[in-house]
Parts: C-alpha cells; sequence; structure tokens
C-alpha cells in the first residue's frame, strides 16, 4: 500500500467475511436499526439512508477519536495502461473543495487541533482517516465527508499533482529496498491483476487523464462500495444520525465485487536487477491463499515461526553464521490470493549461500514437524501481539472500515480461536503446498 | 504522573492507567552516541546489539528475544545521541517478567568476545546497508554538519570505521561508565500503581551502581557557518536538505521555534503548500526541530527530482526569508500554537509511546506539560519573527544536497 505522505510499510490486517451481519443490516430508507455484534458488544453497523454502510467502536474514556472511510477498489481493478489512477485518485481527494478550495484548506483546521489526516491506496481498496481530540469529533466529520462528497478535481491541480504523485515513485526507486520488494511482486504476479503496483509507473501515471481518474471515481467512490469508521468515547445511535446528514450527498452506486483471478502458477524463476551502494538484498517467495482461505492463519503461525517468535530465518543466517544483515519472512494476504516470502540482507560475496541458508529452513519447515513447544510460543506471539497493539482509535477504525469494505472482517475473538486451531500438521501441510524452495520466484538486487 | 528515586539513583517515574491490561516500560540511560570518545566511537550503536547477545540467564539473543516474544510482548534497544533506550512492552500479568529481562540486559549482559566478534560484521553490514539509503545519509550529513566538531555530530547509527576498529574492553568500558543510577530513568504506563512498581524495580536494580557518575560533556555548539554539502548517492531522487544550528531544551526560545517549525513545515504548512501543493516539486516537503540538553538543529527539507533539486534548494531558502522579513498573521499563529496543544493527546494514545514521552521529557529537562502550554500560548507573532532571524539567518544554513553521480564519478 502507499500512502499520501507517509510511507506505510506493507501490512495486512487480519480479516474475514462476516457476510450475515452486512446482509442483515441491508435496508434501505432511513437509518436501519443498529445491529451490535455478538461477539464484539462496543461494535455497532448500520446501512445509512444512501446505502453507506457505517459502524461505530465505542471505547470509553478514550481522549482520541478516529474516523476511517473505506473504499473497496484498488489498484487490482485497473487497466494495465492506466495503472495507478486509484492511488492518483486519493491524492486528488486533498486538493480542494468549494468550501476549503486549497489543498493546505483541508489540513489546516485539523492540525490547527493537533490532529491529523491521511490515506493510502492498495490493490483492492482505499482509506482516508483523520484522527483529533475527541472535542473535535463534529470538525474532523466535516472535513472527512466535505473531501469525499464535494472535492473539485480541478484539472489544474490534476497536472499539479501528477508532478507529486511521480516525485512519491522517484522516491520508491531511489530506495534500494522498495524498489527490490517492487520488483519481486510484479515477478510473482505475472498475468495476475494484482501485479498492478498501486503507485503505476512513469508511462501510466503520464496516461492518467482527467477522463481515467473520473472514470475510476464513478464506479468506486459510490455510497454502495464505501465504509464509514467512528472509534472513539462516542454513542453510535447520535453518530449515525451524523454520518447519515454528512454522506447524505455522496453519489448513489453499488458494491465493486472483485472479480475473480485464478493464483499465479508457482514456478521457479529469478530475476537480478543492480543497485548502487554496498549490500545486496535477496527476496524470496511466492504466490499463496489469502482471506478468503482458512489456511490465512496457518500462514501467520509460519511467519511467526519463521519470524518474530521462532526466530529460525533470523538465529541461523545472522546469529549462528553471521552472514546476513537481517532475514525475515512476510506474508500479505488480499482476498483471494496472497504472497509469503523471506527477506534477506547479504554481502554481494554471499547472495548464493544466504539463497541456500534460507531455501533450508523452508525445506526444515516442510519435512519437519514444529515442536508443540514452537508452536505455543508462535501462538502466545500471534495473541500478544494482537491484544498489546490495539491502543490506537485509527488502527480500530481502519480495521473496521476496510475490513467492512473488502468483506473481510474478522474480530478478534474470531482471529484468535483460528489460530489456536493451527496444528503442526496444518503447517507442514500449508508449507509442503506453497513453501517450495524449487519454485521460488526470487529478486536480487546487488551492487 | 508519580516519580520516585531509587537508593541508587535511579529515577522511577509512572503513569497509571486504571485497568489497562499493557505493560509498558522505556527505560533511557545517558549512553547515546554523544557520550562516545575516541576509542569508544560506534559504541552507542555496538550496545544496541550487544545488549541483546544474552546474559547469564538467558544465554543467547535468541532466549532473550523468545523469552519476550513467546509471551506477545515487544522487546528493543534503540540508541540516539543523548540516550540509549531500553524498550520493553508484555501483557500486564507478565510485569515481572519484563522486569527480569530488563534487570538482566542492563546488569548481566555478558558482553561474550567471541559473540561479540561474530556480531560485529552483522553490524558493519547494516551500517552500509544504511548507507545504501540516499534519504538516511542526506539527513546524517545534515547533522553532522550542522554539529560539526561537537559532540551531537556522533552518529547514533554508528560508522564502518567505529564499528570495525571497537575494542570489546573499550565496549565494556562505555557501559560500566554510563550505567550508574543517576543516569538511568525507567519510565512506565501501566495498569500498575507506582508504589508496586517501585518496589519491584528497587528490588531487580537493587545491582545496578550509584556512581561514580561521569561528568557530563554538555557544551557550546561550534560557532554557526554556511556550508554546502554536495553527496553523489542515489538514482531517481535528490534529497536536499537546509539546516541551522538553535539552543538547547533550556532555551526561553524553545516555544517560538515550537511555533516556528510548526508554520513552516507541517502538511498544512507553507513548505508542504509552496513545493509540494502549489508546484508539485516534491513528494515530501517539511521542516523538524530537534532540540537536546546543549544544542539543536533546526532543519527543511524536500525530496524532488535531481532537475529540479536547485530549484527547491532556492524555493526552501526563499520560504526561510520569507518568515524573516513579514512579519506572520495572527490565525496561522493560533492554529500552529494550537496545533502544538493539541498533538500531544494523540501522541500518546499508546502505553508505549507515553512511557517514551515521559522518559524524554525527564531526561531532556523538558518542562511540565503545563509550563510548555503557558510558554506556547504567551507566543507572539514578534517572537516567531525574531527567532526565525535569529536562527534562520542565511549566514548560519548549511546545506545537504544528494544526487545521482554525474556520468565518471564515483560513488564515494
Amino acid at each position: 500500500m502507499i500512502g499520501r505522505r507517509r510511507r506505510h510499510p506493507v501490512l495486512v490486517l487480519s480479516v474475514v467475511a462476516v457476510l450475515a451481519l452486512l446482509l442483515a443490516a441491508t435496508l434501505g430508507g432511513t437509518v436501519s436499526p443498529a445491529v451490535g455484534s455478538a461477539e464484539e458488544p462496543d461494535v455497532f453497523r448500520t446501512v445509512l439512508p444512501n446505502g453507506l454502510r457505517a459502524v461505530v467502536r465505542e471505547r470509553p474514556g478514550s481522549g482520541v477519536v478516529a474516523i476511517s472511510v473505506g473504499i473497496r477498489g484498488g489498484s487490482r481493478d485497473e487497466r494495465p495502461e492506466t495503472v495507478g489512477a486509484a492511488h492518483f485518485m486519493e491524492h486528488m481527494f486533498f486538493q480542494g473543495t468549494p468550501r476549503r478550495p486549497e489543498a493546505a484548506d483541508l489540513d489546516r483546521e485539523i492540525e490547527a487541533r493537533g490532529g491529523w489526516t491521511n490515506a493510502w491506496t492498495g490493490w483492492e481498496s482505499i482509506n482516508f482517516q483523520v484522527v483529533v481530540p475527541l472535542a473535535d469529533f463534529d470538525l474532523a466529520l466535516d472535513v472527512i465527508s466535505d473531501q469525499m462528497v464535494n472535492s473539485l478535481f480541478a484539472p489544474e491541480k490534476i497536472d499539479k499533482e501528477r508532478r507529486v504523485v511521480l516525485e512519491e515513485l522517484n522516491g520508491r526507486l531511489n530506495s534500494p529496498v522498495t524498489k527490490a520488494y517492487d520488483l519481486f511482486w510484479i515477478e510473482v504476479f505475472g498475468n495476475h491483476p494484482a501485479r498492478n503496483l498501486p503507485i503505476g509507473n512513469r508511462a501510466t501515471i503520464d496516461q492518467s487523464t482527467r477522463e481515467v481518474l473520473s472514470a475510476f471515481r464513478d464506479q468506486f467512490f459510490v455510497s454502495g462500495n464505501m465504509v464509514v469508521a467512528v472509534v472513539g468515547d462516542v454513542q453510535h445511535e447520535r453518530i449515525f444520525g451524523q454520518l447519515g446528514a454528512a454522506f447524505a450527498e455522496l453519489r448513489n452506486g453499488p458494491a465493486a465485487a472483485i472479480p475473480p483471478a485464478p493464483m499465479p502458477p508457482l514456478v521457479a524463476r529469478s530475476q537480478t536487477d543492480d543497485s548502487p551502494g554496498q549490500q545486496a538484498r535477496i527476496i524470496a517467495g511466492g504466490p499463496t491463499v489469502g482471506f478468503d482461505s482458512p489456511d490465512r492463519h496457518v500462514h501467520d503461525v509460519i511467519d511467526a515461526i519463521l519470524g518474530e517468535s521462532g526466530r529460525r530465518l533470523e538465529r541461523e543466517l545472522v546469529d549462528t553464521q553471521g552472514l546476513a544483515s537481517s532475514a525475515y519472512p512476510f506474508y500479505i494476504a488480499l482476498t483471494d490470493v496472497g504472497v509469503w516470502g523471506v527477506s534477506v540482507g547479504v554481502r554481494p560475496a554471499d547472495i548464493d549461500r544466504g539463497l541456500d541458508l534460507a531455501k533450508a529452513e523452508l525445506r526444515t519447515l516442510r519435512e519437519t514437524p514444529v515442536s508443540s513447544e514452537e508452536l505455543a510460543e508462535a501462538k502466545a506471539y500471534l495473541r500478544g501481539q494482537r491484544l498489546l497493539h490495539r491502543e490506537r482509535s485509527i488502527d480500530l477504525a481502519e480495521e473496521l472500515a476496510d475490513g467492512d469494505a473488502l468483506g473481510t472482517y474478522e474480530s478478534l475473538a474470531v482471529y484468535l480461536s483460528r489460530v489456536d486451531a493451527v496444528t503442526a500438521a496444518d503447517i507442514q501441510r500449508v508449507a509442503r503446498t506453497y513453501l517450495d524452495p524449487d519454485k521460488l520466484t526470487v529478486t536480487i538486487l546487488k551492487p | 504522573m508519580t516519580s520516585s528515586v531509587l537508593p541508587n539513583g535511579v529515577t522511577v517515574v509512572t503513569r497509571e492507567r486504571t485497568g489497562s491490561q499493557v505493560f509498558a516500560v522505556d527505560t533511557a540511560i545517558r549512553a547515546g552516541a554523544r557520550y562516545e570518545q575516541l576509542a569508544t566511537a560506534s559504541a552507542a550503536r555496538v550496545l544496541e546489539s550487544a545488549l541483546m547477545l544474552g546474559t547469564e540467564r538467558y544465554p543467547t539473543r535468541d532466549d532473550l528475544v523468545r523469552a519476550v516474544a513467546g509471551r506477545g510482548g515487544d522487546l528493543s534497544v534503540s540508541a540516539g545521541r543523548e540516550i540509549l533506550e531500553v524498550g520493553v512492552t508484555v501483557g500486564l500479568p507478565d510485569a515481572d517478567l519484563a522486569l527480569d529481562v530488563l534487570a538482566e540486559v542492563l546488569l548481566r549482559s555478558a558482553f561474550d568476545a567471541d559473540a561479540l566478534e561474530r556480531e560485529r560484521d552483522v553490524i558493519l553490514q547494516q551500517v552500509q546497508e544504511r548507507e545504501d539509503e540516499p534519504e538516511d545519509v542526506a539527513a546524517d550529513a545534515i547533522y553532522t554538519t550542522v554539529f560539526s566538531g561537537h559532540p551531537l555530530a556522533s552518529l547514533p547509527y554508528g560508522t564502518s570505521a567505529g564499528v570495525s576498529a571497537l575494542s570489546v574492553e573499550a565496549l565494556r568500558g562505555f557501559w560500566r561508565t554510563q550505567l550508574v543510577g543517576p543516569n538511568v530513568l525507567v519510565s512506565i504506563v501501566s495498569g500498575m500503581p507506582h508504589e508496586q512498581v517501585v518496589a519491584k524495580l528497587t528490588a531487580t536494580l537493587a545491582d545496578l551502581p550509584a556512581g561514580p557518575v561521569p561528568a557530563a560533556n554538555y557544551r557550546d555548539l561550534p560557532p554557526p557557518s554556511a556550508r554546502v554539502l554536495r553527496l553523489p548517492l542515489g538514482t531517481d531522487q535528490s534529497h536536499v536538505y537546509v539546516g541551522a544550528p538553535v539552543p538547547g531544551i533550556a532555551t526561553e526560545d524553545r516555544a517560538a521555534l515550537r511555533v516556528l517549525n510548526a508554520i513552516l513545515g507541517r502538511t498544512s504548512g507553507r513548505l508542504f503548500s509552496e513545493v509540494r501543493d502549489k508546484r508539485g516539486l516534491a513528494y515530501s516537503a517539511y521542516s523538524s526541530v530537534a532540540q537536546f540538553v546543549d544544542g539543536g538543529v533546526f532543519l527543511v527539507y524536500a525530496g524532488t527530482q535531481p532537475q529540479t533539486a536547485e530549484a527547491v534548494l532556492a524555493l526552501l531558502q526563499s520560504e526561510l526569508a520569507r518568515i524573516r522579513e513579514q512579519p506572520i498573521d495572527e490565525a496561522e499563529l493560533r492554529n500552529a500554537i494550537g496545533g502544538e496543544l493539541g498533538s500531544r493527546i494523540l501522541g500518546i494514545e499508546t502505553s508505549a509511546n507515553e512511557a517514551l514521552y515521559m522518559a524524554r521529557d525527564i531526561m531532556f529537562g523538558i518542562p511540565t506539560e503545563e509550563i510548555q502550554a503557558a510558554q506556547l500560548r504567551a507566543v507572539t507573532a514578534a517572537d516567531v519573527q525574531r527567532v526565525a532571524r535569529r536562527y534562520l539567518d542565511p549566514s548560519r544554513l548549511s546545506v545537504v544536497m544528494t544526487g545521482p553521480p554525474a556520468t565518471g564519478e564515483a560513488t564515494p
């Protein structure tokens, strides 16, 4: 995902469909009765009269309130010749409205209260955010709804903002780590539509005309395809009323489904690219399952075993061999497909050995069941991390808005119970299916 | 916020969040890069790794990290210019584990010579990896340029030469010298009452020596200069920094400098507006002010394509000239002050962040929230212009620019 002004780490919230809840709430006409979740009594959902879905998490005692708007739609939905339009369009929502004609006008009022705004664009969704002290909720809602409903998209601002987007691309290309990661991603996906990077490339950014941008907006930035989430010390009934009024003039339109695409094949391939500097970066991995698969939770456990809790990669490549500057795994889930990989930094002379050692760890995972201690530790790690990292209102708001927009939201309790159900046999099965050292996509960036 | 001092001089500061299930610790030790000398260059950076290499009861990095990660917690060591911080965050039921690991890391790290030798090569690679990122190199270079010759010029990220040359004895000596009670502060935000935290720390940190306290090396900044450094680095973008020295935290101009930074540097601020929103010349454009005990630096920055780097530099300089020469209006002033007053509420949303804020406030001698708020409210438009003129005069502005090497030019 790429952000408007911050580079977000590539992260994916673990969420799964609670379709029943959404269907139960699809009533038209007036604000429908809020449906409190059975698992999460502090979370309330409704559908506003214009079809915009709304969700509130009440957090008594919190001094901060966060609003997040999630839109189903991203680079995966774009044509290859204009990829980057979704992200470009996201930028254009910060370029002024009749009441706030300049970009700075949107931020000025929020920043004057100590708050901030931001947005990011991913492969399947876009997310807008505003965070303020609780007392300034009305202002924050006024700003983010003004952006969503009344943005002007002035032609001269499109050409100016095109240069900003190109600078964002230049920044990614100028950093060896992000450059390697983008090359790997394109290689893994081949002809799959998720090969489209949200940032696009120089040619496609140049070809994103006002018509291309407007077409994306008209298809995806519509009431039935969006979710607004509010998290803070608020009362849901009152908030639903305010949201209904603030977003009443949003363009109407239906939800956009994700066109299915078959998972890319697992094949061995390798690419090497030159980069100035001293250190080489290896990224090796491949395609795997996404949010819609129960094996997603197995992947999270594998990630913990290779990485933070089991430390298999770092222990071998860094602690024991002293070979690498870093060695860590990653798993990124889209709705129906995912990517796993390992990232290793080594001296150019050690590329082959680094890759061999990483492959050996994959073989071990395929051939030897993990011990019950290591498995328990990985689960405790995932549980503890999820529990500890729920203090920021914006994280919770983003999780709800993005998860509901994609239909992939999963409560913490459900997530933890599914992680808890993962067995050593599951790990071996998933590793044997996807973590194949003989069918790796390998990207090497070296001086 | 409640604070106590243990018999050995360690300061303990806590904020109790009633009902919170999080136990967040930030430990700050005056062992940052500024305390390094010739023989101990890069010691702070090496300590980041060395403190994680094992103790008697947790013999390896694996044992240490897994003790905490296996409970879902976080453990980290990070070196700065003034302080080195050891952070531990766990669930409240694991508070004893967190304090045990913390005491082990601080007091009983083995500094095993073999393990350190193996680690030295890993650290060197990490330092070189950072040297491959043009934005990081540019940021380091502007600090080094502004602080040239002063202890604050020491890089917390280390240098290849320093990491290569540092002996195990020198490293041990550095840590032994700096780790004395009055140099240590433990900041905890959790669901645990202050008295209980103090009782636990009195026991776990009992072996931490009370002294001798090493002499502080606070001193005046070097005379300001206007230097220009061009670094042939990167492929697709130039990083442009303009920096000037400012006084340390105790200066009466601190609040005015914060307001000046807010006016120039935020998303709705002048630099973002002029460089990005009006002209589309950058994705990132901001200012920042970093103050330490005896000095600080005010920076403006933009990243732009190499062909427009000179134009962007001129634009940054003209914005500095504008704020020196033209009075700011009242609305801009009020927005800047309001933002500074409100941002703390968002900043301390997580327990770990609040612990970190509390630790730094005390270690750097930052006034209480109430005093800071009063100082901010008192800042006038004339104050802002005065500090801009005083500190951002062209004779004090140094420049660092990176960009792709011209054909035939060697990369350093």
